[in-house]
């Protein structure tokens, strides 16, 4: 039984890369951040996480179901609750962009169509793609305008944790600011939380939780300020990429 | 067990072994993709009375069904033209008035009509459902859906194959209707006006085991094709170029498929 609600992870190590150092970590509610150096890493992991990918070692839990133990019926159900944004936010081409937001949640049937419809009006207007756009195809769409339909699209779906690549990669300044403050206040609202893999240092500083993913061990922090106070090199490495106007102490 | 076996070398024992098993192992995982498919796409579960796969539904029947009507319409006065005119003039030459109107219930009614409407639907839905298809696994579109936890074989494959069930019936019904229709008026036209009391006399020679041979075809043969097209269409990987090699694949094994139905029919009918 594990004592963290949304989800555990014990000693997970990816199937593909066995000598990657053992990430533990305990989600129960808020942001949780993992940084790397290499992206790539951070996705390995967070799809370890979410139960995209095979874990090699160690476990993983999702809302106390453990990853791989699973028959197709049960994963789909659990992925109701636990959502999952792959990194290029793919759109069903043959949907409009308004059909693409609200299947999900209209799928799982438990909202009301006019207010999801106006929600998504919202939170689409909120982080600046024109309200026009939304009887189009995606592939009418510019890239940032589509991954931002496609968070859009997750938030909306009604899961308890989501699972996020790089949400904030390519998007402009403004779109990005306004996406970060989306994202703080979704995964504050309600027993929801958010486990983003993306080098921001924006959102990097207001994480309740950042995991840094170094090549010899995953070090976890609670806060900023705890990250910033760590003497590890690799973390102080990367503390240096993240922000190169820091100050050195 | 040889040097070169256990090395992995050529056995022409387990190249036989592979090659008769491999099409019952193709075999037996599309029947099963298929039931799969038609429990989640007929099972009376409260999502599928939702938006989302019922517009699918009805896109699959506008596309393989309402759209394919002209085609098969030129198709069927074709058919009249070069297959039922000539079966008529020759069967004049050589029996009476009854043996031909069994041959034309028979050959064209029973046998033509459904395969060549079958050739129109795997060439022309067939192969689009399974680039649909293949596209969207390729663009990760379907992968990006599931880990939202909507089912998309309830989705997109369920509906696509009762649209293609349902298609095929329809289209076979229309396509034997304009072959006969067609035969009859071009041969009233050269042979003279009595020639239409064929039309009066072919629907009184169907029997109701005709009729529900027909039906079963093909309800079977929209069934072959529309599972083997989304059967290949899901299989596409990560590589652009899986997308034409399953497309061929949903092609050929999709009329290989509607082949064996049919022999299978005609065997059960002796």
């Amino acid at each position: 039984m594990y004592a963290c609600d949304l989800l555990a992870a014990h000693a997970v190590t990816p199937e593909r890369h066995p000598e990657w150092p053992p990430l533990d970590l305990c989600v129960d509610a808020g942001m949780t951040l993992l940084l790397a150096s290499d992206r790539h890493r951070a996705h390995r992991y967070l799809r370890l996480l979410g139960g995209v990918d095979p874990v090699g070692q160690g476990h993983v839990a999702l809302l106390g179901e453990q990853n791989g133990q699973l028959d197709r019926e049960a994963w789909l159900a659990l992925r109701r609750q636990v959502g999952y944004l792959l990194d290029e936010g793919p759109l069903l081409s043959v949907l409009s962009v308004e059909d693409n937001l609200l299947l999900p949640a209209l799928y799982h049937g438990e909202v009301e169509p006019l207010a999801l419809r106006a929600e998504a009006h919202r939170l689409l207007e909120r982080l600046g793609v024109d309200s026009d756009h939304l009887r189009l195809l995606p592939a009418f769409l510019a890239p940032d305008q589509r991954r931002v339909v496609a968070l859009v699209r997750c938030l909306l779906a009604g899961q308890r944790l989501l699972l996020l690549e790089s949400p904030l990669a390519g998007i402009d300044l403004l779109r990005a600011r306004h996406t970060r403050e989306l994202l703080h206040e979704w995964c504050h609202t309600g027993q929801r939380a958010l486990v983003v893999a993306d080098n921001d240092l924006q959102l990097a500083r207001r994480a309740d939780t950042l995991v840094v993913l170094g090549s010899g061990a995953c070090h976890t922090f609670h806060g900023w300020d705890a990250l910033c106070a760590s003497p590890t090199p690799e973390v102080r490495q990367l503390l240096t990429l993240l922000d190169p106007d820091r100050p050195e102490e | 067990m040889s040097e070169s076996l256990a090395q992995g070398g050529f056995s022409p024992l387990g190249w036989l072994g592979r090659a008769t098993l491999r099409p019952l192992i193709y075999l037996i995982d599309l029947t099963l993709f298929t039931l799969q498919a038609l429990a989640h796409g007929i099972r009376p579960d409260r999502r599928l009375s939702r938006r989302a796969p019922y517009s699918t539904l009805v896109s699959q029947l506008l596309f393989t069904g309402i759209d394919a009507l002209p085609l098969i319409g030129v198709f069927g006065i074709a058919t009249g033209l070069v297959i039922t005119l000539p079966l008529m003039e020759m069967a004049h030459l050589f029996s009476d008035q009854g043996e031909v109107v069994t041959l034309l219930v028979n050959l064209v009614a029973l046998q033509l009509g459904s395969l060549l409407t079958a050739f129109v639907l795997v060439s022309r839905s067939g192969s689009a459902i399974a680039v649909d298809l293949g596209g969207m696994r390729l663009r990760r579109e379907l992968l990006a859906l599931e880990l939202l936890g909507v089912d998309i074989i309830a989705l997109l494959v369920g509906p696509r194959l009762l649209g293609a069930v349902l298609a095929q019936l329809a289209l076979a019904v229309y396509f034997t209707l304009i072959a006969i229709v067609a035969g009859v008026g071009f041969s009233a036209l050269l042979y003279g006006l009595d020639e239409l009391r064929y039309l009066y006399q072919i629907p009184l020679a169907f029997n109701p085991w005709d009729l529900l041979v027909f039906l079963l075809k093909n309800l079977l043969f929209g069934l072959a094709i529309g599972a083997t097209a989304c059967f290949h269409g899901l299989r596409v990987g990560r590589s652009p170029t899986e997308l034409p090699q399953q497309t061929q694949q949903a092609i050929v094994r999709g009329l290989l498929l509607v082949f064996l139905v049919d022999g299978a029919f005609v065997l059960l009918g002796h």
